[in-house]
């Protein structure tokens, strides 16, 4: 039944690609007129080209924060520190992402915390602005997304073998060489992973753009619910295809690197020496 | 005692404990501002108030969404607990012809963005006529939770001893009886953790969601983003701290019901079948 409700569905927003609102009517009849129009339209190359950048660069920085982060828990040895830093960084998730976005802009607001110290320690005379541009919806996204960054990355450390590390240490690794030769190499896939679902989710994000973007920053998914707002469903319907198209591309590139590295992760270890 | 720990290792658990801080950072802000006395979120406070907790449950109007998510949560997660664990024992028991495209089937609402799944929901159920209507927002949810489920449940289930189902049909029980005495059981941690989650999905489902709630059937998360749009008083943050305390009671709840249940392991394991699910799905 409900795979029945989205197939249909999915293939109805196909069909509405394919017609045309004019006048503020749609057209009877199908035409491929919409899609050339959005393909051809710099204005929507720029909105692609915004949602494409903001998946990147939250990527870029969930991993940079990530990483670490998943190391330490790694490397804490209290079971206690552990399980409350693990609480502690998946809590967020349980309250409501609307919640999250307006913590956010109370915090980046020309008035809000941070430009307020900023202002009072004499760093800047005038507020930064970061609430309704594209810093502020990374900054906020970055946070909502950071979980899904740490996941897979602790869960492949994990599943590591912990004499691997001492055999490398008995084999005279200090600790920086068996970082970049034993668990940066293995923990490769866990980075891949979670880079594959930080980018999927960051592209197709609608709240926190919306939200801390105040329709300044406009992205793909904020596209087509402003184009359903003003009636251009064929539109709308094209941005969900295009914002998909994405999606499925950036799964399908990082299923690959992910293969790729488990290929040569395996031939790397079982290739005699 | 002092444990003296290797410069790289301090510098690792200070960037923790910096990272720990950046996560929590504005849910705390939130809570501090529900208490603020300035009506536009002025930073610092300039006094303490609690007329925005009063304004909440006097005039805000989120009682009745927030009932409806509460419903609708609920509602969501019976429904895709009972598609999901059939299909994942479908799939994990009979060599169906069906089997890759079901899968992919299952997990594609996983990989199609939420506004887009919200979007195409919408003009369905404005054709059906069932616009607006608690229907739709069920199967809009279910249709959401439902790869979730059918994860974690297949995951539970390739865990199982069957030998216990093997007993359990030697002694004579129906198919349906090895199912729901020893099948299920077995199940219960992997089923738990899936509930869980369902319900976190669903009650803060937003994306899809706005597209597809009526004027008067707003679910909590679409009426607060539309108050939101329109006011950003700190009634808002009222309502966020109600929540944040709510919730903090069900990851308590939920971390007791979960160690007891074993379902931890099911958990850990679900990063790895998601992303198989992710590769098997086009």
């Amino acid at each position: 039944m409900t795979s029945f409700v989205f197939g249909t569905a999915m293939v109805i927003l196909l069909l509405y690609s394919f017609r045309e609102f004019r006048n503020g009517t749609l057209t009877s009849g199908h035409t491929t007129a919409t899609w050339t129009a959005f393909l051809t339209s710099a204005y929507f190359w720029s909105v692609i080209w915004r949602t494409i950048k903001l998946g990147l660069v939250v990527v870029a920085v969930t991993a940079a924060i990530g990483y670490p982060m998943a190391l330490a828990l790694y490397r804490l040895r209290s079971r206690t520190l552990r399980f409350i830093a693990y609480f502690l960084i998946f809590a967020p998730l349980l309250t409501s992402v609307v919640v999250r976005s307006y913590g956010w802009a109370l915090i980046l607001g020309d008035s809000g915390v941070i430009n307020n110290l900023l202002i009072r320690w004499h760093i800047v005379h005038q507020p930064v602005r970061m609430l309704y541009e594209f810093s502020g919806v990374t900054i906020g996204l970055v946070h909502i997304l950071l979980p899904f960054m740490i996941f897979p990355i602790a869960s492949v450390l994990d599943q590591l073998d912990p004499t691997l590390e001492q055999a490398a240490a008995d084999l005279g690794a200090n600790a920086f060489v068996n970082f970049r030769r034993v668990l940066l190499p293995l923990s490769v896939q866990g980075l891949i992973a979670g880079s594959q679902l930080v980018f999927a989710l960051a592209i197709s994000a609608f709240a926190t753009p919306s939200l801390l973007g105040g329709g300044r920053v406009q992205v793909l998914a904020s596209e087509i619910y402003n184009d359903v707002g003003t009636l251009d469903w064929p539109d709308a319907a094209v941005a969900s295809y295009v914002l998909l198209a994405f999606a499925l591309a950036a799964i399908g590139l990082f299923s690959f690197l992910l293969r790729v590295q488990t290929g040569t992760a395996r031939a790397t270890w079982e290739a005699p020496r | 005692m002092k444990v003296r720990l290797p410069p790289g290792r301090a510098l690792l658990y200070g960037f923790l404990l910096l990272g720990v801080l950046f996560a929590l950072l504005p849910i705390a802000i939130v809570v501090v501002d529900s208490f603020n006395s300035s009506s536009f979120g002025q930073w610092p406070p300039p006094g303490f108030s609690t007329r925005w907790y009063s304004n909440l449950f006097d005039n805000g109007g989120f009682g009745g969404p927030a009932v409806r998510s509460v419903e609708l949560a609920v509602a969501a997660t019976a429904a895709s607990l009972a598609v999901g664990t059939l299909a994942a024992l479908a799939l994990a028991r009979y060599r169906l012809h069906v089997r890759r495209p079901l899968q992919g089937f299952l997990a594609a609402p996983l990989i199609v963005p939420k506004v887009a799944i919200g979007f195409a929901a919408f003009i369905l159920f404005l054709k059906l006529g069932w616009y607006g209507s608690f229907g739709s927002l069920l199967l809009t949810h279910t249709l959401i939770t439902l790869p979730f489920v059918v994860t974690l449940a297949t995951a539970g289930l390739a865990r199982i001893d069957r030998t216990v189902e093997e007993a359990a049909t030697d002694l004579g029980a129906t198919p349906l009886q090895v199912l729901w005495r020893a099948t299920l059981p077995q199940m219960r941690g992997a089923l738990a953790a899936a509930a869980a989650f369902s319900l976190i999905i669903s009650f803060d489902e937003l994306d899809a969601s706005i597209f597809v709630v009526g004027q008067r059937s707003n679910t909590l998360p679409t009426a607060m983003y539309i108050y939101m749009q329109k006011y950003q008083d700190p009634t808002l943050a009222a309502l966020s701290t109600v929540l944040i305390a709510a919730s903090l009671v069900g990851a308590t709840l939920l971390a007791v019901m979960i160690g007891r249940l074993g379902g931890l392991r099911a958990l850990s394991a679900r990063t790895a079948t998601a992303a198989a699910a992710l590769e098997d799905a086009p």
